[in-house]
């Protein structure tokens, strides 16, 4: 591409001014201005126009609006004003751009004292590209639209090697060299959207890690303990079916021995009770027996009084005779009065005898031996047949209650001897041994079945809370599965990322190598072709580091012995090398580009410089002190493109004229 | 202390005292004093003393008597020795021993005659009718 046109309406101190570049042999154009003859805002002004940006402004024009000051000052308060840039370039393909920006203004009264009068309000901007095919057709493009346009002339992030200050050339490889190479070499290899997706990635990845740093260890916790209850539950239906066939046996064995005992008695139970009942028989007929003899007992012994009744009544009478007639012996033992006589002391209350007392005893021991042998024979028998008679009283009573018990043990006896019979009678005629054997079995399946049941129950009960637990589990896994999925999809993603950095990291790694030794080829091509020492310098490369250097023909390196203008020359290589690797071939705009050559190298940068503009637009803006001698002279010769740039008497508009 | 004295029985009543004790349920149970007591109050009641005519030593002795049975004996002593038969306990035993004799003899004579059952039976209803007997004479 190269610049055809650019015009400048009220930006800054270009209020009118419209630059042709027209194309010569050597497409060279030439700039002379003072320092602030608006020399630099011409790059300013491309900068701006096309990228919105104005990197190589001044402070002295930072401090000033962008609108031209005259305009400013001649503007009525209110009124409207507008700064344009407008840049044509035509492309390889010959199609024309016109990009557009433009920026309007209302100019509004300044109240603040001590500033100016008339503020520019920013009212509205609008950038456009306007697309002229060759056949006359055109295109306008607003906005992000016409700023693509232009990414595809010369892309916002290299633009700096193809607008630049001339201090660029001399300084580009004596600061951060490496540095300078390897973000040029990114910024051409377009790795840098590479790079900012291995950010963005990194970003995720470092997200992701720490996500996979918190999952959840309980899963395999979890997992084993669920893995258990089901394998408890498993055991468990396990035993429950087991269960459910010996019921299910149990049920069909009853079922058939039930048909066989149907019309059977149930020998082993009957058979239990016959015992039971002979058992109680036989205690029956002992207690009966008991009490028949001591009914027996009873009856001999009243029987025996009954023989003596009458010898009781007639001793009883004489008794009675005897006493009333005080025959009888007092109703005392004559032992204690006679021991009481000799001690003194009465043995039953205890009372020393005094004399009255004595005397009394005396008495009574007298009596005592005055009585006949026959009343103490009567005296003796006196008791024993009070309580045979007292005794005989209750005969009646006591065989009475006997003989009932005795009745009542016979009833007792006579239903059990029934029970007895009519078991018997059941048991007859059976093949009691068989019958036997079916209850038998009949009683252990029934057992059987009934044990299985409450343990079916159990199980049942068992396998359920297990199952509750299970699906407790069940729910916590998932959970934890949720976690764990997402663990996985983290993992994948992790590994997605981890891959695709590797690839960004080797993509950008081969590219910008690639980029690296096509730039170096290039620009040993370039510094060759450009450099006036033929034979001194052998080759120029660019090692892994990104560290440039230039090789002696000796075989020694250079790079720190070459001259400022060489190394300008290497820089300008190594620009143009950009240029033609980037694939972006746009226009060479140095403002002061040698500046900073000494007087003697001035005309080989202006060889170089015009050898450049053999094969691309050149636009240099010089100063008048740099602009002189050999280097005007090499370059005079091979281009009419030569203005002058001047300051009009306001020193607010700058002015063009032909040099 | 009273004397023991042997009461002894007639040789020929051991083996009656044997059977019956042997063969009839109502004495059964009953020791030898025990059997010879109702065996003498049976031989008073039918009045029926018999001399013994060989003297069994073995049988009991006095001091086996419970005093129950001792105050019977001297019951029937003073009926049938008079009272002062009561300082005479050989005599006393004596007596006994005679009615002992008698009544075991009509007792066996008396068991013989019916069948053992009905001894039983009608020697229980006897007694009832004793029973309320004395008891009618006490209460009136």
């Amino acid at each position: 591409m190269r610049i055809e046109k650019i015009v400048f309406k009220n930006y800054r101190q270009l209020r009118d001014l419209q630059i042709l570049f027209e194309k010569t042999p050597n497409d060279l154009h030439v700039f002379v201005a003072q320092n602030g003859a608006a020399k630099t805002n011409i790059l300013n002004g491309i900068n701006w126009c096309l990228y919105d940006e104005e990197p190589h402004l001044s402070k002295e024009s930072e401090a000033l609006p962008k609108l031209n000051l005259n305009v400013i000052q001649e503007s009525k308060i209110g009124s409207e004003q507008s700064i344009c840039v407008q840049l044509y370039v035509r492309a390889t393909d010959k199609r024309l751009f016109i990009c557009s920006r433009t920026q309007r203004f209302k100019i509004n009264e300044n109240t603040e004292i001590g500033a100016a009068k008339k503020l520019p309000w920013l009212s509205s901007v609008d950038f456009a590209v306007t697309r002229m095919e060759p056949d006359g057709n055109s295109c306008i493009y607003h906005g992000e639209e016409a700023q693509q346009w232009v990414e595809r002339f010369v892309p916002r992030n290299i633009r700096e090697f193809y607008f630049f200050d001339g201090e660029r050339l001399d300084t580009y490889f004596k600061d951060a060299t490496a540095k300078n190479i390897y973000l040029t070499v990114n910024k051409i290899s377009g790795s840098d959207d590479l790079r900012s997706i291995h950010r963005k990635l990194s970003i995720i990845k470092d997200e992701i890690a720490r996500f996979l740093g918190r999952s959840n260890p309980a899963v395999e916790r979890i997992n084993e303990e669920l893995n258990n209850t089901r394998g408890s539950i498993g055991s468990k239906i396990g035993e429950k079916e087991k269960c459910q066939v010996a019921i299910n046996e149990a049920d069909y064995e009853i079922s058939q021995l039930d048909e066989k005992v149907k019309n059977s008695p149930d020998v082993q139970t009957l058979k239990n009770k016959l015992d039971d009942l002979e058992k109680r028989r036989v205690d029956k007929e002992a207690l009966q027996l008991r009490k028949q003899k001591e009914k027996r007992n009873i009856l001999f012994d009243y029987g025996k009084i009954s023989f003596y009744w009458p010898l009781i009544v007639k001793m009883n009478e004489l008794i009675r005779e005897k006493e009333t007639k005080k025959e009888m012996p007092p109703p005392i033992d004559e032992d204690i009065l006679i021991k009481a006589l000799r001690v003194g002391v009465c043995e039953l209350c205890e009372r020393d005898l005094d004399d009255k007392s004595r005397q009394h005893i005396d008495k009574l021991v007298y009596r005592f031996h005055t009585i006949n042998e026959v009343a103490q024979q009567l005296k003796h028998v006196k008791d024993p047949l009070y309580d045979i008679e007292k005794k005989s009283m209750l005969y009646k009573k006591t065989v009475s209650d006997l003989t009932l018990i005795i009745k009542d043990y016979n009833t007792d006896l006579d239903k059990i001897e029934s029970e007895i019979t009519d078991i018997k009678n059941k048991l007859q005629g059976h093949d009691l041994e068989e019958v036997k054997t079916w209850y038998s079995k009949l009683k252990t399946y029934k057992e059987a079945r009934d044990f299985n049941k409450e343990k079916l129950g159990g199980l049942k009960q068992e396998i359920d809370r297990l199952e509750k637990e299970a699906a407790k589990l069940e729910r916590a896994l998932e959970e934890e599965a949720r976690k764990q999925s997402e663990v996985k999809e983290a993992e994948t993603k992790l590994r997605f990322i981890s891959a695709a950095l590797g690839v960004i990291d080797e993509v950008v790694k081969n590219v910008a190598k690639s980029i690296k030794n096509k730039i170096e080829e290039a620009t040993n091509v370039l510094f060759k072709n450009m450099m006036w020492k033929k034979n001194t310098y052998e080759k120029i490369y660019i090692d892994d580091d990104y560290n440039i250097n230039v090789m002696h023909v000796d075989g020694y390196r250079s790079f720190g012995s070459m001259s400022g203008a060489e190394g300008e020359a290497l820089a300008l290589s190594f620009t143009l090398a950009l240029h033609k690797i980037s694939g972006f071939e746009g226009p060479l705009l140095i403002d002061t580009p040698v500046a900073r050559v000494d007087d003697d190298n001035r005309k080989n940068m202006g060889n170089v410089l015009l050898s450049i503009s053999s094969q691309k637009q050149v636009i240099l803006l010089f100063t008048p002190v740099e602009y002189t001698g050999s280097i005007k002279t090499v370059l005079e010769l091979k281009t009419n493109n030569k203005y002058k740039l001047v300051m009009d008497g306001s020193e607010r508009e700058t002015k063009m004229e032909a040099l | 202390m009273p004397e023991d004295i042997i009461i002894g029985i007639d040789n020929a009543d051991v083996p009656l005292y044997e059977k019956l004790k042997k063969e009839v349920l109502l004495f059964g149970d009953q020791g030898n004093t025990e059997l010879l007591m109702f065996a003498i109050g049976y031989g008073y009641k039918h009045n029926k003393p018999l001399p013994l005519r060989a003297k069994y030593s073995g049988f009991t002795r006095t001091k086996y008597l419970k005093p129950d049975d001792l105050a019977l004996l001297k019951a029937l002593a003073l009926q049938v020795g008079g009272i002062e038969t009561l300082k005479d306990q050989s005599r006393m035993v004596e007596i006994a021993e005679k009615y002992a004799h008698g009544g075991i003899q009509l007792l066996m004579q008396e068991i013989g005659s019916s069948s053992l059952d009905s001894f039983e039976i009608d020697f229980e209803l006897s007694l009832s009718q004793h029973y309320d007997t004395i008891t009618n004479v006490q209460n009136s």
